[in-house]
Formats: structure tokens, C-alpha cells, sequence
């Protein structure tokens, strides 16, 4: 009868001891999860998508070293060229890691560029079915990255994912997303000035692409030229050219091409890659007009320019 | 000539220096069963983690951040993994043992207070697992500075060689070097420690009644497991009780909440391995929530064990 009198004291004093610290813990674990020092609650629903994995992971420090060897087993799914196990596996992986950039990386990259590519190139597919499936795999690496953002917002690396995918000429590109997601990520405070620099470097990529945003783009570049020098990049050099050549545009002082590159020398490097790299049948305002200018000023041999003059009985 | 009774000095109901003795007999008994031979596949575990190198193929910078963050990983669950074991099985094979050795009839016989003996019994089980923790803290450093050296180095002379000024460089870096050995480290080992302390109480508390180690092993492992769930179920009894709802489960998580220890708080490690900062007021608050936790349950030992006959 005593040992059972002090069990039950035992669990009276557990339950008021219990039921006094509650508030408190309550509060401190909240505080724990804003600042994303304890894993993020699961819930039943994914609880029942890890099955014993999620049991092993209750236990400390256990969820980051399930996933990670995990990880390492996609790399042969991969080698199989298994989209679908792959799929899965990071689906449960990001559901164990959820703060690891690394996976959400991974996950995307798998989806929108391997599978996707695969599928592209698929003989066993008809040509809808190729272009069907290679626009589904874009469309879930898309997907996983903007669950990514939800988990983890405020954090640049996953913005500057999702915007780079959006700016990739190979994957369907929206290149409007890609600048607003880009003007976003300079909106995050406490951003290392690397990124800053990058950031507004690829919006003015990514604009020059909208050729409705012309002015825009004018007006970035030569925000930036005049910033700083470490600006003094071809993407901004060229535009400035281009830009101040466009007809629609407001140019309120227009730059010789030694302002703009610095030497004759470095504007004909310059320009001659653009003209070279420029997409099939497009005339980017000036350019062409550059160049034959530089080739004359610098006195390029016939045989080795771009634009050689024509013989007088051809004009 | 004085009389026996005027002999007599009463004991006192508590003495620190009785209380030492006890466990650092404790703790020498504990350490004769071999149990540091651990430390070894505590090595072979990070150095195997070490050489595992993840492959860069998308482009971004994420591997070298997840090569570390598996030693880190790796190191804290097996940290955990041995001190809850050791917190467990030691805790529940102290007065067992005792009994066993007929040693507890001579201790309390001397006289020394119950209470004197249950925490210098405990008290030898935490110095060994403090002392386990702090070899395996200067191992995982060792294993995570050279990892992160050999890193850093290999970025630096990549990114040098780019002509990238040492502003930029140092920028650049210091997301990776947040995941090398700082304080918050030895701040996630201190963690595990709290966390050792109040398993290796619960275990305590369950002995003084039970009648079998088995028993004691398999309800502390119970109760652990539970309290690592206990903040989902507090969350949920919270939340319901916030909308004014009321039912079965919500009923059952109150009751799991009120009646089991919160473990997850505890859990601060997870962060480290993110390469996030442990504030040092956090700390301050899971000490003070995990000493309230272990002086709950050794006064309930106390209670329990105090009129106990063997």
C-alpha cells in the first residue's frame, strides 16, 4: 500500500511540478524555433511520409546524419538515371534537413537540369511527350525551390536559386521573375556585398533580355558604370553602347567609345565577343557601327576583321 | 568520563565532502569497466566522416559547407547516442549493483543519509560523462579544424588565383568558417551534457522504485523517447486550448505535456550543425530549466528511497 501511496505523491508532485513549468517551456521553445536552433516540428502528415526514419530522427543530431547518407545514396540513382527515386528521396531528405541548402540545391538541380535534360532527349518519348516531360521536370525543380524559400525565408541562396533557373536561356526562361526575384534579394538586410555586386549585375543580364525594358536597362548600366569601377564589366560597357544607341531611348549625355571601355583596344575585345555571342538574327542597336569604327582606328587587317570593307564595284 | 550518548554527534542531512567521496568511487568503479575504449570508434567514426567528400555538381558552393556539417553531425549523435547510453545504464545499475555487492548495507549503515547517497552516486555517473563529453569535444574539434583548415585553404588559393582582393575573399569565407570550430561547439557539447543529466536523473528516480534493471532501462527509455515528442504534444494540447477546443487527443497531449520532461530544448546541437550562434542567454535559461528538471527528480528519489527496505 506505501509504495503505492508514494507512486501516486510521486506523480502529483510531477503533475503540479508539470504543470507550473509549461508556460514557460511553451515560450522558450517557441525562441528555440524562431531562431532555428532545434529541428522544425513535423507533422503528422510527414511524420507518416518518413515512417522510422522519422522515429530514429526524434533523437538530437540524428536528422542532418540520416540525410546525409541518404544523399550519398541518390548519387546512384542518379548514375541509373532514376528521376523518380531521386524525387523521393530528397523529398524525405529536405523533410529531415530542412535548413541545409545543400539538399535543396541538389533536389533542384537533379529535376530541372538532369531530368529534364534526359527527358528532352528521350528517343522512346513522341516530340510532345519529350517537350511535355522536359516542361514537368522544369516545372519541379521550380517547385522545390519556392518550398524552399517557404522554409527558409529571408535566406539569399535560395532567391538567387530560384532567379537563376528563371534566367536560364535553357529552361524556359522568364526573365522578368528572374529580375523581381533578383530586386528581392536586395531587399534582404546584412547582405555581403559580393552578392549585392552580383545581384544588380545579373538583373541588368536578365533585363537586357526584355527588350520592353529598354530604357530601364539604359538607365541601370549606367547607374552602375558611374557607381564604381569594379562595375566596369562588358554586360554594363555594352549596354551603355547599346542602350545609348537605341532609338527609343532617353540619352541624356551620350559616351565616345573610349569613355566608355577606356582604350580603343579593349572596346574592339570587347565588342567583337558580343557581336560573336549575340543570339542568331539579332542587331543590337550600335554595335555593328562600333566595331567598324575601332577596326578602322586601330587599322585591323582586312583578313582578320569582322566587318571588311567591300569591294568599291559591289556597293 | 563522557557517556556514549554525549559521544553521539548527529549527521548532518547533508555534506558535500561525504557526498565526494561517493562519487569519486563512483566514478573509479565506473572507469574500471573499460568504458573510454569507446573514444576509439568515436575516431574511427570522424575520421571515416572526414574523408567522405561531397561532389560540386551543380555549381554552388554548398559542399564544402556539408562536408563539415557531416563530421559535425556524425561527432554530436554519437556524443548523444553514448551519453544517453551511459547516463541510462550506469544510473540504472547503481543501487543494484550496490545491492548485489552487499556495499549499500555498509554505506547506510555508517550512517550516511539517503540523500547523500543517491547524489553521490549520480554525482559519479555525470563526472564520467562529463569527462566523456569533454574528450570527445577536443576530438571533434581536432578532426573539425583540420577539415575546415584544408578547406579554407583551397577556397582561398582558388579564389586568389582569380585575382579576388582579400576583402572579398575574407567575405566570402566567413559563412564556411561559422562552420568550423567556434564556441557554440562546446556550447552543443554542454547541451548534450544538460540533457545527459536529466536522463541520468529520470533513471534515477525510476530505480529507486522498480524492481528490476530491465525495468528501469526499458521505462527510461520510454520516458526519453516520449520527451523528445512532449513539445509536438505541449504544442498541440497549447493550440487547441488557444482555440478552446477540447478532445481526446488534446486531452492525452496536456497529460503527456504536464507529466513528461521537454528533451527538445535540449536539442540545440541542430542549430550548431547549421552553423547558427547559440546566444548565450539560451544557455543560460536550458541550465537553469535542466537543474530544475534534476532537482525535481532527485528530491522525488529521495522520496522514494528514503524509507525503502532492501
Amino acid at each position: 500500500m506505501k509504495p503505492l501511496l508514494n507512486i501516486i505523491l510521486i506523480l502529483a508532485i510531477l503533475a503540479v511540478t508539470g504543470w507550473l513549468r509549461m508556460p514557460y517551456e511553451q515560450k522558450l521553445s517557441e525562441e528555440l524555433h524562431a531562431l532555428k536552433l532545434v529541428p522544425p516540428r513535423l507533422s503528422l502528415e510527414d511524420r507518416s511520409k518518413l515512417k522510422q526514419k522519422a522515429f530514429v530522427a526524434t533523437y538530437g543530431s540524428l536528422r542532418p546524419t540520416i540525410a546525409a547518407f541518404m544523399s550519398v545514396k541518390t548519387t546512384n540513382y542518379h548514375s541509373d538515371q532514376n528521376w523518380d527515386k531521386i524525387e523521393d528521396a530528397f523529398k524525405e531528405i529536405v523533410l529531415l534537413d530542412p535548413y541545409n541548402f545543400y539538399y535543396w540545391d541538389q533536389a533542384a538541380w537533379h529535376m530541372a537540369s538532369n531530368a529534364a535534360a534526359d527527358k528532352q532527349n528521350d528517343r522512346s518519348l513522341t516530340e510532345i511527350g519529350r517537350k511535355q516531360q522536359f516542361q514537368n521536370y522544369i516545372q519541379k525543380g521550380k517547385d522545390i525551390i519556392n518550398q524552399s524559400i517557404k522554409v527558409n525565408p529571408g535566406d539569399w541562396r535560395y532567391l538567387n536559386l530560384k532567379a537563376k533557373l528563371e534566367a536560364n536561356r535553357y529552361r524556359d526562361p522568364d526573365y522578368a521573375t528572374a529580375v523581381a526575384t533578383y530586386q528581392e534579394i536586395l531587399q534582404i538586410p546584412d547582405l555581403p556585398n559580393h552578392i549585392k555586386r552580383s545581384a544588380k549585375l545579373e538583373i541588368l543580364f536578365a533585363m537586357q533580355k526584355l527588350p520592353q525594358r529598354h530604357q530601364e536597362s539604359y538607365n541601370l548600366a549606367i547607374q552602375l558604370f558611374e557607381k564604381d569601377t569594379s562595375y566596369h564589366v562588358p554586360t554594363v560597357l555594352n549596354e551603355i553602347l547599346i542602350g545609348q544607341n537605341h532609338p527609343l531611348n532617353n540619352v541624356s549625355n551620350s559616351m565616345s567609345l573610349s569613355e566608355i571601355y577606356g582604350s580603343n583596344q579593349n572596346a574592339y575585345k570587347k565588342l567583337k565577343i558580343k557581336w560573336l555571342r549575340r543570339e542568331l538574327g539579332q542587331k543590337p542597336y550600335g554595335l555593328e557601327e562600333a566595331i567598324q569604327q575601332v577596326e578602322n582606328k586601330l587599322l585591323i587587317p582586312q583578313t582578320k576583321r569582322l566587318f571588311p570593307h567591300k569591294p568599291l564595284f559591289m556597293n | 568520563m563522557p557517556t556514549s550518548t554525549q559521544n553521539f554527534q548527529k549527521t548532518s542531512f547533508i555534506s558535500f565532502s561525504r557526498i565526494g567521496v561517493i562519487a569519486s568511487h563512483t566514478f573509479t568503479q565506473l572507469v574500471r569497466m573499460k568504458v573510454f575504449y569507446f573514444l576509439i570508434a568515436f575516431v574511427i567514426l570522424l575520421w571515416g566522416s572526414k574523408q567522405i567528400i561531397f561532389p560540386n555538381e551543380t555549381g554552388g558552393d554548398g559542399s564544402p559547407e556539408q562536408e563539415l556539417r557531416l563530421i559535425k553531425s556524425a561527432g554530436f549523435a554519437a556524443m548523444n547516442m553514448f551519453s544517453m547510453l551511459l547516463a541510462l545504464s550506469a544510473t540504472a545499475l547503481l543501487i543494484p549493483k550496490d545491492i548485489e555487492d552487499r556495499t549499500l548495507y555498509t554505506i547506510l549503515c555508517k550512517p550516511v543519509p539517503r540523500l547523500d547517497y543517491l547524489l553521490g552516486k549520480l554525482l559519479g555517473v555525470l563526472v564520467l560523462i562529463f569527462v566523456s563529453l569533454i574528450a570527445m569535444d577536443i576530438v571533434l574539434s581536432f578532426f573539425l579544424n583540420q577539415k575546415a583548415a584544408s578547406i579554407i585553404a583551397i577556397q582561398t588559393e582558388q579564389l586568389t588565383s582569380r585575382g579576388i582582393p582579400k576583402e572579398l575573399i575574407n567575405e566570402q569565407l566567413a559563412g564556411l568558417k561559422a562552420h568550423g570550430v567556434t564556441i557554440n561547439i562546446h556550447l552543443a557539447t554542454f547541451a548534450i551534457f544538460l540533457k545527459a543529466i536529466v536522463i541520468a536523473s529520470i533513471a534515477l528516480l525510476i530505480s529507486t522504485f522498480s524492481s528490476s534493471t530491465l525495468f528501469t532501462l526499458i521505462l527510461t527509455l520510454i520516458v526519453i523517447v516520449i520527451g523528445l515528442i512532449q513539445a509536438d504534444a505541449r504544442d498541440y494540447a497549447t493550440t487547441m486550448a488557444e482555440f478552446g477546443q477540447q478532445n481526446q487527443l488534446s486531452n492525452i497531449s496536456l497529460a503527456v505535456a504536464v507529466f513528461f520532461p521537454d528533451l527538445q530544448f535540449l536539442s540545440v546541437e541542430d542549430g550548431v550543425i547549421d552553423g547558427r550562434s547559440i546566444p548565450l542567454r539560451i544557455i543560460g535559461q536550458i541550465s537553469i530549466i535542466a537543474l530544475l528538471y534534476f532537482a525535481i527528480y532527485i528530491i522525488l528519489s529521495w522520496f522514494a528511497f528514503r524509507k525503502k527496505e532492501f
